[in-house]
């Protein structure tokens, strides 16, 4: 672990970092590196599960294109969510914790379970997760643009932030759900964009709302207050409508909507090629960084008829992989306390923040008791800046490393599995799914402990150190402790076959009409700049792809070093080439999972030198969208830029 | 005189920041001191301290650049001029711009006199030289923390938050100003509130 001492022997000292502690009062450390975070004994509180979202009523008082095109009171579920601040346990040695987080506004919502010595506080750290089904619409071919579609989600969030906060964040928020493929209108912009951009765009049938950006009560605070809705927020006070933003996600495929609207002559649908791992954060321009940091983020889990969350499904062609509650995400942070409790940030590390305590699902170096038996463990790295390579061990100095199976990654399941995996590397925002059966360990007593261990030391922002750690010296994210005798059979109808969701890579006909475009990540003059041109201008789009048409993107990163995942937003990419080669799986340590035909991602780490094309297809959608780089803290430098798709 | 005591106060702030940290401090206790209060001169030949006379309890942006920087800096600063323009009679009132030579030593507040001249900045736009490791001072913090020969590398940021609220972000200072003064102004909402 990150000590004080070794943060200054890594070379922070002297450089002079502020802290904004409890409350947001700021303070300093002068001339050295930030204090560490209070001491926490590991692995003595629960992992945590974040709550299910649940439904509410339906509600009427929506945009008039979502009534107009998309929603079908019968077949469309409705949800609600506010951003509030709230005291959590992060630890159970740590004082309690002010964050902002995402709340279930369902009457019926239930707190988070499995929190161990974080019961007593009512919520947990992560927002409900989102749990969505594909595969089951019909849609019917050239149906009346008269009539809504149908199906999908309505999310109406709401900004309950303290207006009158103080420190880092600001209390304007934008919902990015990221690994969807949905409406502009939905997608989080990160901006309110201005009458003459607002002009500027293309002509979007679902619309662009002046205000995408939800203000916390009272604001903005030189206008008249905008109208006063029906909604409350957790404290009870009046909702209005600047508070608020519906967010229509219509979970349907890729392409669907040419067939349904008939507006493409050729359609092109790439059936269930939705269900995935995806999470939904914050996405304020300049600031998605803090807001992120302080707690705004959760999970949304997808399946289908084929990954059905279920491993005893009666349905013999589904994949019957381990399904709850041995399918378990893991959003993996890594956050800096002050010792009263509070969270550190660090408002002018424009490197990248990195915090010196880890944490999976909000809680500090958690365990969890497993069984003999297969689990799923689905890895985002929701951290800020930190990348994380991680090993399944026994957690000695040169004891045993156990190999995991790869089944997943963004863009959802792979083809095939990734069998024997000896470690992963995840960049922030990615997410990767193995299988790790614990019946292996048949010599191994009940009680036993095994880890998961980040070996990639990392001292700044900007990219991993070189080398790895030696076993037992990384970070030890989450202890294992097997239960149950070992000559004990126990029930594991779960299985990983050999094909989990094949696909073909692109044709070479789509590859030969591509349209081409290129995108050199530089630093120029210690700001990010995209070819050539200082980034970050979301008035103007830097790429305006026709929607249906094949492009390849060629993304190049020439900033000097330094590491980059680039995200972008919309649809799932497939990775012809990485620095000019296709990329291969043959390697175990670190498994890679990238190449088309095997995997299809959003979000693509790109370390010093190095370049990738990607072919993406823009379908359905119309609108501004965004591709950045998530590090957030490069994010909010402006290293991002906007596309729009145009008819 | 001024400075050393400056310097000997920052010290112990710095020591009372870690025990007010601890204990969960007061805003008063820690307000001067989480960005360096150095003294500084202003292209008026004005000595006034970093922090609390330029920064504290207004909305700030804040830029580096140099004189003899001859590519990019002119282009940034006439950005700025338009940024300027565009925050019209907020700029001096609720709004201050500051520009920090990373070459103290060459510009002199004569020299930035001159430079603001030939870009006729208003009031409210304030030009800084000073000691060279208080240059430096503020650069780091404000976390352009590279030390290099190479000036350019810390030319192309543009700091901007608002004291009062403690809330502070950065942009390429070659952005849109149109986009740079909606940015601020949203910070600025907060500081008008008072």
């Amino acid at each position: 672990m990150l000590t004080r001492r070794n943060m200054l022997k890594l070379g922070l000292a002297g450089s002079g970092y502020v802290i904004f502690g409890p409350n947001g009062v700021v303070s300093f450390a002068d001339g050295d590196s930030l204090p560490a975070s209070p001491p926490t004994t590991p692995f003595i509180d629960e992992l945590p599960l974040p709550g299910a979202l649940l439904e509410v009523e339906p509600f009427f008082d929506l945009p008039e294109q979502y009534l107009r095109l998309w929603i079908d009171p019968n077949t469309t579920r409705f949800f609600k969510i506010a951003s509030e601040q709230r005291v959590v346990k992060f630890h159970s040695q740590l004082p309690p914790t002010t964050i902002w987080g995402y709340r279930d506004l369902s009457p019926f919502a239930e707190p988070s379970v499995g929190a161990g010595s974080l019961q007593p506080l009512p919520y947990n750290v992560l927002g409900p997760t989102l749990l969505q089904n594909f595969g089951s619409r019909l849609v019917t071919p050239c149906s009346s643009t008269s009539d809504p579609i149908g199906g999908g989600f309505v999310i109406r969030h709401i900004n309950c932030l303290p207006p009158d906060h103080k420190g880092f964040g600001v209390p304007r928020t934008t919902v990015h759900l990221h690994g969807g493929h949905h409406l502009a209108r939905a997608d989080g912009f990160p901006v309110n964009l201005d009458k003459a951009a607002l002009d500027k765009l293309p002509d979007i049938p679902d619309g662009f709302p002046q205000f995408i950006v939800m203000e916390p009560p009272g604001w903005p605070p030189n206008e008249p207050p905008s109208p006063v809705t029906n909604d409350l927020c957790p404290d009870h006070s009046v909702v209005r409508e600047r508070q608020r933003l519906d967010y229509f996600y219509p979970l349907l495929d890729p392409g669907v909507l040419d067939v349904v609207r008939c507006t493409a002559s050729t359609p092109d649908i790439e059936v269930e090629a939705r269900p995935s791992t995806q999470w939904y954060h914050d996405h304020l321009l300049d600031f998605t960084g803090p807001n992120a940091y302080r707690g705004l983020a959760g999970f949304v889990l997808c399946f289908d008829a084929l990954d059905s969350n279920d491993e005893n499904d009666p349905n013999l062609s589904a994949l019957h992989l381990p399904s709850p509650p041995y399918d378990i995400p893991l959003a993996i942070q890594d956050k800096r306390f002050a010792a009263d409790g509070s969270l550190v940030f660090s408002t002018f590390d424009h490197d990248g923040f990195l915090g010196d305590k880890f944490l999976l699902n909000g809680a500090i170096q958690p365990y969890l008791e497993v069984k003999r038996r297969k689990y799923r463990f689905r890895f985002l790295n929701a951290s800020n800046a930190r990348i994380y390579r991680i090993f399944f061990n026994d957690g000695n100095p040169g004891g045993q490393t156990f190999t995991m199976d790869m089944i997943a990654n963004e863009g959802g399941l792979l083809s095939r599995p990734l069998r024997g995996a000896v470690s992963f590397l995840i960049s922030m925002a990615e997410r990767y799914e193995m299988v790790i059966d614990f019946s292996k360990f048949p010599n191994l007593a009940a009680g036993t402990k095994l880890y998961l261990e980040n070996r990639l030391p990392q001292s700044n922002g900007r990219k991993p150190d070189d080398g790895l750690l030696p076993q037992g010296s990384g970070n030890k994210l989450l202890e294992f402790r097997l239960t149950g005798d070992p000559l004990v059979l126990v029930e594991d109808n779960s299985e990983v076959r050999d094909v989990l969701r094949p696909f073909d890579p692109i044709s070479q006909a789509d590859i030969d009409r591509a349209y081409r475009r290129s995108f050199k990540f530089e630093r120029t003059d210690g700001a990010w700049a995209i070819n050539d041109r200082f980034a970050g201008d979301l008035d103007t789009p830097i790429a305006t792809p026709t929607r249906g048409q094949p492009e390849i993107w060629h993304l190049e990163n020439s900033s000097g070093g330094w590491w980059h995942p680039i995200h972008i937003h919309s649809e799932f990419f497939r990775v012809l080439k990485r620095n000019g080669r296709p990329p291969t799986d043959t390697a175990r340590n670190p498994v890679v999972a990238e190449q088309d035909g095997l995997a299809r991602k959003d979000t693509i780490l790109l370390k010093g030198g190095d370049s990738v094309d990607v072919f993406l297809k823009f379908r359905d959608h119309l609108g501004p969208f965004v591709f950045h780089c998530h590090n957030m803290e490069h994010e909010d430098m402006a290293m991002m830029a906007r596309f729009d798709v145009i008819p | 005189m001024i400075t050393k005591r400056t310097d000997a106060w920052v010290a112990v702030a710095s020591l009372m920041l870690a025990a007010a940290a601890a204990t969960g401090g007061t805003h008063a206790a820690l307000a001067n001191t989480y960005l360096p209060n150095v003294v500084v001169q202003t292209q008026d030949g004005a000595r006034v301290r970093f922090y609390e006379d330029l920064i504290r309890d207004k909305v700030v942006l804040i830029n580096f650049m140099f004189t003899s920087c001859t590519n990019q800096c002119p282009r940034t600063t006439a950005n700025l001029v338009k940024v300027e323009e565009q925050l019209g009679d907020r700029l001096g009132r609720d709004v201050r711009m500051i520009s920090v030579t990373l070459d103290p030593a060459t510009d002199t507040p004569a020299v930035l006199r001159d430079y603001a001249r030939r870009y006729g900045t208003k009031p409210g736009w304030y030009f800084v030289t000073g000691r060279q490791k208080d240059i430096d001072a503020i650069r780091q913090r404000l976390g352009m923390r590279e030390d290099t020969n190479d000036l350019m590398q810390h030319t192309g940021m543009l700091v901007y938050g608002n004291d009062a609220t403690r809330q502070w972000a950065a942009t390429p200072a070659f952005a849109q100003p149109r986009a740079i003064v909606r940015s601020v102004m949203l910070l600025m909402h907060r500081r008008m509130e008072k």
